[in-house]
């Protein structure tokens, strides 16, 4: 999996490329938490993502705590079907930003 | 082949190497220097016999010619003295004849026979003449006057045997030791007919001095040169003056010339004849009888030249053959006589000391050979035995040596195989300075490190075992939570259930449960926790505690999820969350209630074909506190059956990374639906495994089937 991260006026894109599962979900994690140390409005792209486990729903879980408790916001884009197919089952969709 | 052989080879081969380059350069030099000193020793014996050869010769020669000169030079001088003393008589009778008033008349007398053995001056006369005659008598007082001359020269020269004058007249004086034997047989002094001989003869022929050649005194017969000078009175010759020297004196200068050891002297006259020689064999010897040949007429072609050379009055040497004998012969001439005196040396003979010498030069040079092979093969003997010593005092050193490099190695060998099992004391207590000692201390630093990393290794895996250890209790702790005890219900013929749960780990995060709430309420729960081992396993166990400790106390499934979710979000630090899917059957009525908490859909079946139960999803357990969960209705016919599962099975991945996915499982369970509750698990399970291979077993799988009778 890579992250690539790019700054857009005071916005944090991170850029995700493969598979979000209990080996990598730990790097989308910190990526998110440092992310978040730096601005207040994360977005994270999942253009070329097409899994996402159980623990990688937990970075997501962390990253949306983080944004709540900050008073900031994460915005997933791009969310391809099989994920988004997890993200509604799973009842993330009803509580994260998908555009 | 062992690093002490190869050592040991290594050094005896260099050190043969050394030994055999060393003895080849010797022997080689050695035989160089004999080949140099025998070929020195040939060149200085031919050049010494050359050198020795050629000056002898040339000093043979010299000597040759100077003998021959001197002796030529002192036979001269004899002869001028003699030609000299009758000039004298000569001049002096001239000068009666010319003065003979100033002379008073003075007759010499007849010989006296008592005379004898005293020089006596004595008048004889020829046959024809007249003593008697005035003019005779006149002519004799006159030249009678010549006595006092006569007698003088007679004395003081030793080698005269006489001295005379003879006139025309036939008138004779002369001086001499011998007048007794001037008689005749009848007593009367015996004419002497001076015209009749030989030197009176020449020199009246020549009118000037005049040798004869050898001839015998007319008194002794011995043998005498007689030399005559003409007088004169006026124009006209009046007679002869002579003396006879008797030769007996040259003789000897002849025959004591000392021509080395083995030459000798001879006197030639110009007629080629031998006078003397000091030798009786060889070339140039007098005959026996005195009658020589003229020695001109050799057929030796050299000694010809020579002798020719000798005739003409030349001087020189010459190299001649004769009898297969080598000589050398010198010639001078005696040029009163016009003789030639001759000396001759055997070559060979004179040589042979040369000869001698280039033979002892000869031999010394085969005795220094000899000498210097016996030498070289002393040295070569030496040599083999130093080298057979040294070869082995070598091979000792070689073997010492290598044991010397091999022993350390050998010890350090020891050592190291007594590092075994649990040993791993590595010790080195040997001192060798080398690079023994530095691998010695590299084992000994290697030994150390590894008794510490096993060290380590020990601790860790004893850690790991007591961890794992730990984790089979909580394990077994898990597994006993979950009821597994099948039929559990077995009073209760209205409903059948069969759950499984294979953790991907030791400890999983999967959990399933079920229990009657009261006689007709039956709770069945399946859920799966948001990660794996201990932390999940007790995240789990508080879950399934809290799920059915609510839902006993008979709460709403709605009141029992907002409940429980509230409670475990409280401490939540870890993110953690579950995904769950309850259902609580009536059992009298078939009516099914149901929650989903984020978790997967769950299967029904109807008429024997399972189903999807649509059920929106709810957001899962301990995620956002506070969260509103809505349950929903269904209903369960008889013979109908519930499966309930957890997303391992369906994203179970094969080595290919496909997923199992729903279609798959959906048709294995149709396909198996006539089965028995366990058996058609087993063969779910057994499809399941079928498709993943030898794929790692990812997730938790659960599975959990109510039957509704």
């Amino acid at each position: 999996m890579n992250i690539a991260e790019t700054r857009t006026e005071g916005k944090i894109q991170l850029t995700i490329e493969g598979r979000i599962d209990t080996t990598t979900c730990a790097q989308l994690q910190s990526a998110i938490l440092i992310a978040f140390q730096k601005t207040n409005s994360l977005i994270l792209d999942f253009q070329r993502v097409d899994y996402i486990s159980s623990a990688g729903l937990r970075a997501l879980l962390i990253g949306q705590k983080t944004a709540s408790s900050k008073g900031g916001s994460m915005h997933l884009i791009h969310v391809q079907e099989p994920v988004m197919q997890v993200l509604r089952m799973s009842g993330f969709s009803g509580i994260l930003n998908i555009n | 082949m062992k690093l002490g052989k190869k050592i040991f080879l290594t050094c005896a081969g260099m050190m043969l190497l050394g030994v055999a380059s060393v003895g080849t350069v010797a022997g080689g030099g050695m035989l160089l220097m004999r080949e140099i000193v025998v070929e020195e020793n040939k060149q200085l014996g031919l050049t010494a016999g050359e050198i020795s050869s050629g000056s002898m010769t040339a000093q043979i020669q010299n000597n040759l010619q100077s003998m021959a000169d001197e002796r030529a030079d002192e036979a001269n001088d004899t002869f001028l003295g003699l030609q000299c003393l009758v000039q004298i008589m000569a001049d002096e009778t001239t000068c009666l004849y010319e003065n003979e008033e100033d002379y008073a008349p003075h007759y010499v007398p007849e010989p006296v026979r008592e005379n004898a053995g005293e020089i006596s001056v004595q008048m004889l006369h020829s046959t024809d003449t007249d003593m008697e005659d005035p003019e005779i008598i006149r002519e004799a007082s006159l030249v009678g006057n010549i006595d006092d001359t006569l007698y003088s020269i007679h004395k003081n020269a030793p080698n005269i045997a006489a001295n005379y004058i003879a006139t025309k007249s036939g008138i004779t004086i002369l001086a001499d030791r011998i007048p007794d034997q001037k008689f005749g047989e009848d007593g009367e002094v015996m004419p002497f007919e001076a015209s009749q001989r030989p030197w009176y003869q020449g020199s009246m022929e020549t009118q000037d001095v005049y040798f004869t050649d050898v001839v015998q005194d007319a008194h002794t017969g011995v043998d005498a040169v007689m030399c005559a000078v003409p007088f004169y009175k006026g124009e006209e010759c009046m007679g002869v003056a002579g003396a006879g020297m008797y030769l007996s004196d040259l003789k000897d200068v002849v025959l004591e010339a000392n021509v080395g050891k083995e030459g000798y002297a001879c006197i030639i006259n110009r007629d080629g004849r031998i006078l003397f020689s000091s030798s009786d064999q060889g070339i140039l010897t007098m005959e026996e009888d005195g009658d020589t040949p003229d020695v001109r007429t050799t057929t030796d072609g050299e000694l010809k030249r020579a002798l020719e050379a000798a005739c003409e009055g030349k001087r020189g040497v010459s190299p001649v053959t004769f009898r297969d004998d080598n000589y050398y012969v010198a010639y001078s001439p005696i040029e009163t006589m016009g003789w030639s005196f001759i000396t001759v040396i055997n070559k060979d003979k004179v040589l042979s000391p040369t000869v001698r010498i280039c033979e002892a030069i000869d031999e010394t040079e085969q005795q220094i050979t000899e000498g210097i092979d016996i030498y070289i093969v002393g040295i070569f003997v030496i040599f083999c035995i130093m080298g057979f010593i040294i070869f082995f005092l070598l091979l000792f050193v070689a073997g010492w040596l290598s044991g010397r490099v091999v022993k350390p190695i050998k010890r350090l060998t020891k050592c190291v195989k007594e590092i075994e099992g649990d040993h791993l004391a590595f010790k080195w207590e040997y001192k060798t300075h080398d690079e023994t000692s530095i691998l010695a201390e590299a084992f000994m630093q290697m030994t150390d490190k590894m008794r510490q990393y096993i060290d380590h290794i020990t601790k860790i895996t004893a850690e790991k075992e007591r961890i794992g250890a730990e984790l089979d209790v909580a394990a077994k702790i898990q597994e006993d939570m979950l009821p597994k005890i099948f039929p559990p219900f077995p009073e209760r013929s209205e409903f059948d259930i069969y759950a499984t749960m294979d953790p991907a780990k030791e400890v999983g995060g999967d959990f399933y449960d079920f229990f009657l709430i009261d006689e007709d309420h039956l709770g069945i729960v399946i859920a799966d926790v948001s990660s794996k081992g201990v932390p999940a396993a007790l995240f789990m166990m508080i879950s399934k505690t809290l799920i059915k400790n609510h839902a006993m106390d008979g709460e709403s499934l709605n009141d029992v999820f907002y409940t429980v979710n509230n409670q475990l979000c409280e401490g939540n630090e870890e993110g953690m969350f579950v995904t769950a899917w309850m259902a609580v059957l009536t059992i009298s009525t078939g009516q099914l209630e149901y929650i989903n908490a984020g978790h997967n859909p769950q299967l029904m079946s109807t008429d024997g074909k399972f189903d999807w139960i649509v059920a929106e999803p709810e957001f899962v357990l301990a995620g956002i506190e506070g969260i509103r969960y809505k349950s929903r209705v269904g209903q369960i016919r008889h013979g109908e059956r519930l499966f309930l599962y957890t997303d391992g099975l369906s994203e179970a991945q094969n080595a290919a990374g496909e997923l199992y996915g729903e279609e798959r499982l959906l048709e294995s369970l149709n396909r198996h639906f006539s089965l028995p509750l366990k058996e058609m698990m087993q063969a779910v399970r057994a499809d399941i495994d079928a498709f993943v291979g030898d794929a790692e077993q990812f997730d938790d799988m659960t599975m959990i089937v109510l039957e509704y009778r």
